[in-house]
């Protein structure tokens, strides 16, 4: 199962750079992926990319309700 | 198997210490029933399904204390570190690193060393979309908000000879839904700024 934890939005030079936080296995494996640059940050687009990532459906991708994108 | 039973079956009885049946199945990875008598502690029934990882029966006698130290702690996930190096904006300000998310902040700070004063320019961490701190480096200073839990961003280097300053935060701030650190250019220059977040995320 994987249940995303947190998004990171860093920038680096002149690149935005865009990463996950996930809980990949029961209890406590935290894994960051890097998901793209200099693109608009949104529910979508994290999805997708997790899920190209792990090779599973978006829609297998456990979403906090607490999470919201805030992009900059 | 002088008994009879597979050397698996038989019990064990060593003075005061007994392991009287362990029927283990590792293939599949199950332990059927586990009877442990050491002196007076007793784990008298333990069901381990580890693939469908539940405890079944586990019967545990505090009265006896069986549990000699109980550890009692907050849990959040492992730590995380969030780092950053971009330009200032010249008379603006500029986001460095967002976290969206929920958990704690470890520590974190914002450096820059540049060619001109920046004593005016104000590093600012925002917490759950509510600005914690706000103060320029020369405002930290006059302040004396330069030791840990003054306020949540205190002055670590404040060098306005060679123009190399640094702010750090503090520990433990625990944070519902973003962390953010921005930082807010007001003398017309485009320093170079680094920042970190160091936190865990539940």
């Amino acid at each position: 199962m994987i249940e995303l934890r947190c998004i990171e939005i860093v920038q680096d030079g002149s690149d935005k750079v865009v990463s996950a936080v996930v809980q990949n296995e029961f209890p406590e494996v935290h894994e960051k992926n890097e998901l793209f640059r200099n693109e608009v940050v949104n529910r979508g687009r994290v999805l997708t990319a997790l899920a190209a990532i792990y090779g599973i459906d978006p829609g297998q991708i456990v979403w906090p309700r607490h999470i919201k994108v805030k992009d900059f | 198997m002088a008994s009879g039973l597979p050397d698996y079956y038989r019990g064990f009885d060593l003075a005061i210490q007994s392991l009287s049946t362990l029927a283990v199945d590792v293939a599949a990875q199950s332990i059927e029933q586990l009877n442990v008598d050491l002196v007076a502690q007793t784990l008298d029934r333990l069901d381990i399904d580890i693939i469908a990882q539940t405890i079944g029966n586990l019967t545990i006698d505090i009265a006896a204390q069986n549990l000699s130290e109980i550890i009692n702690r907050p849990k959040y996930g492992g730590a995380q570190r969030a780092a950053s190096t971009a330009d200032a904006w010249a008379n603006d300000t500029r986001s460095y690193i967002t976290v969206s998310g929920k958990g704690m902040l470890y520590g974190g700070s914002l450096f820059l060393e540049h060619t001109a004063s920046q004593k005016t320019g104000k590093p600012i961490l925002m917490v759950d979309g509510v600005s914690l701190a706000q103060w320029s480096f020369e405002d930290s200073l006059s302040l004396g908000m330069v030791k840990p839990w003054i306020k949540a961003m205190f002055l670590t280097k404040y060098d306005d000879v060679n123009f190399v300053y640094c702010v750090a935060f503090m520990y433990g701030i625990t944070f519902e839904t973003s962390l953010q650190i921005l930082y807010e250019e007001s003398e017309g220059e485009t320093p170079n700024i680094t920042a970190e977040f160091i936190f865990a995320v539940v």
